[in-house]
């Protein structure tokens, strides 16, 4: 089977890569890296023209041929007798070098510019949607997360409960996120938007030490986060309040979900951000010590737990200072389970037994045996 | 002689002229009122503001009026409508001076009335649209209770309206205990009105603060709060990081 046209998106960074693969025009099978094939619809499409042959079992991302790289694309496997190649437009070296399919009709397909965003699937979605396919809800987290700046550097809290929709969906989640030794960020949001970027953050900011042999800042994380979320205009559900203390000083941001950023001495987020803000506007100052400081954050948070909705459990809070930092989890729990009975449960008594007999089937029963067919191998 | 209800046309919903005459939208409207239980009484404060949408376009608007021998009254929302529940309230006071029997009415029978104002122009479609604040003292026993523009009444020790569900109730929810002083509940007061003054947008640095108490009701002079802004953080936000922002 031949593919006829790779389109890759963001797919590509993942495990999938969709490909418009066989003989007749309207099949697409998507493969994933370890080589499953799954038909996944058919739809209508033009079969693109193929322009250029990667060979089997190079690893592709963004079209782009990497080599020495661990994840191999093994197209080469069980499910294809023949061998199978990616052909990619080539938008890399110039548009317009193409090379026509003669079976095929000839078409010509838009290719993505180079960069920019990609809105390959848009088709596909509303098609699916016409189908009647629902969109799976996402998890928001329905929070409350603030920062504080003290004298020694940076405290952040958050509460701990999860929400989707009316449910409770996590009732001791973690909102305070690891970027850094020397950097936390807490998310709200969409559960799913602030762990992605954060660990995406969190990785290249562990790349760049390498590279760089220092210790990471506060505003390079706060750039890598603000470029990806402005990129993608607001989709990416994540309002963060990073903080952290770096060679420059103690630092306290929040970013918006559309790519704006503030720097601020105290910060809140998420629904329940107006009741801990409340707190904060009537009690912060500055120069505060740890213990006052901690005590201010955790006030903060428990008027979000107990104000708001959509806030709720324990509380969390991470502090930061030059060299050192503690992740207390779970710090105050002001919803503990109450009326549980510590004897556990004891039940009444049970059916009386007034007699046992044991009589062995055997003696009832004629038991036959087959002789002959032995167990099947 | 019963107390006369304003009953509007009753043909506003066929007739489509009328429904020009229907409140659909808001129009100078004032922002939260915050009040407490106190010793003595009830304390309200409120900011002297009327916005015109986005602007802030009247500066002198006292939204707390004396009801009566007994009760304090404060509206946020819709100014006019505010007025008119005034011009009602007065009629209602009036009819019930001239009785002339000793007996006044009490901030619980005010409440009441406004429920039932409020309650029976939102089953019209035509609503008053106010959340209106309802303070008193009457016989050694204060009252505090409050009327949405959607006819839901309560009475609390502590009650906010608007901006100050969110910013001015958890700040009352942990700090006020029965009996505090008089010097304690402005305190409170004030630090609750000055979390708005920062945060809520329609909110200006201008206040009154009204008193409660058995001898009657006296609202304050229009006085300011002092606000800090000399954060170092507010000062130079990009320290360290020239150019970002």
């Amino acid at each position: 089977m031949r593919c006829y046209r790779h389109c890759w998106n963001n797919e590509a960074r993942g495990n999938w890569i969709t490909c418009w693969v066989g003989e007749k025009q309207n099949e697409i099978w998507r493969m994933r890296r370890d080589g499953e094939v799954f038909w996944v619809l058919a739809d209508e499409f033009p079969v693109g023209d193929f322009v250029d042959e990667f060979p089997v079992g190079d690893f592709v991302d963004y079209g782009r041929r990497k080599k020495n790289c661990s994840f191999l694309l093994l197209l080469r496997f069980y499910f294809f007798p023949s061998s199978l190649t990616l052909q990619l437009p080539s938008s890399r070296k110039s548009s317009n070098q193409r090379v026509v399919n003669r079976k095929m009709t000839q078409s010509s397909v838009d290719l993505p510019p180079k960069g920019g965003f990609s809105f390959d699937l848009c088709k596909r979605n509303d098609m699916l949607k016409q189908k009647g396919l629902k969109a799976p809800g996402f998890l928001k987290t329905g929070t409350t997360i603030v920062g504080l700046i003290f004298q020694d550097g940076v405290i952040l809290g958050a509460d701990t409960r999860a929400t989707e929709g009316p449910i409770v969906a996590d009732k001791n989640c973690e909102k305070i996120h690891y970027m850094a030794p020397n950097i936390y960020c807490c998310g709200a949001g969409t559960a799913a938007d602030t762990e992605a970027v954060t660990d995406m953050v969190s990785s290249q900011l562990r790349l760049h030490r390498f590279q760089t042999g220092r210790d990471s800042r506060v505003i390079t994380a706060l750039t890598l986060l603000k470029k990806h979320l402005f990129s993608y205009q607001g989709h990416v559900s994540a309002a963060l309040v990073l903080g952290g203390v770096d060679i420059t000083g103690p630092h306290l941001h929040t970013i918006y979900p559309h790519g704006s950023t503030d720097t601020l001495p105290f910060a809140t987020m998420g629904s329940g951000s107006l009741a801990a803000m409340a707190v904060f506007e009537a009690k912060y100052k500055e120069g505060l010590t740890r213990d006052e400081g901690i005590k201010l954050v955790a006030e903060a948070i428990c008027s979000g737990i107990f104000n708001d909705l959509g806030s709720g459990s324990n509380v969390d809070i991470c502090v930061i200072t030059k060299g050192h930092k503690e992740y207390l989890r779970n710090y105050m729990e002001p919803n503990p389970r109450t009326y549980v009975s510590s004897k556990g449960y004891s039940f009444t008594k049970k059916t009386e037994v007034l007699l046992t007999k044991i009589t062995p089937l055997s003696e009832r029963v004629e038991v036959v045996e087959v002789a002959g067919e032995a167990m099947e191998e | 002689m019963t107390f006369t209800i304003p009953i509007d046309n009753g043909d506003a919903v066929k007739n489509a002229e009328a429904d020009s005459q229907r409140t659909l939208y808001p129009y100078v409207t004032g922002t939260s009122i915050v009040a407490i239980k106190y010793k003595d009484g009830v304390l309200m404060a409120s900011d002297m503001g009327g916005s015109y949408g986005s602007t802030l376009r009247y500066k002198n608007i006292e939204r707390m009026k004396a009801i009566g021998k007994h009760s304090l009254l404060g509206a946020s929302g819709e100014i006019s409508d505010f007025q008119e529940i005034l011009r009602y309230l007065d009629e209602l006071i009036l009819n019930d001076n001239m009785w002339d029997d000793g007996n006044s009415l009490g901030p619980k029978e005010v409440h009441n009335y406004l429920t039932r104002v409020m309650y029976n122009r939102r089953n019209k479609f035509n609503p008053l649209w106010n959340t209106l604040v309802l303070g008193g003292v009457k016989n050694g026993e204060s009252y505090l209770g409050m009327v949405s523009m959607i006819g839901v009444s309560f009475e609390d020790n502590h009650v906010a309206t608007g901006f100050g569900n969110h910013l001015a109730r958890p700040i009352l929810r942990d700090e006020w205990h029965a009996d505090l002083s008089f010097e304690e509940g402005v305190k409170l007061l004030e630090k609750c009105m000055r979390v708005l003054l920062y945060r809520d947008r329609s909110a200006i640095n201008k206040f009154q603060i009204a008193k409660i108490t058995e001898e009657g009701v006296t609202v304050s002079e229009p006085y300011s709060l002092k606000t800090f802004w000399e954060f170092k953080a507010f000062n130079n936000p990009t320290a360290g990081a020239e150019g970002s922002w």
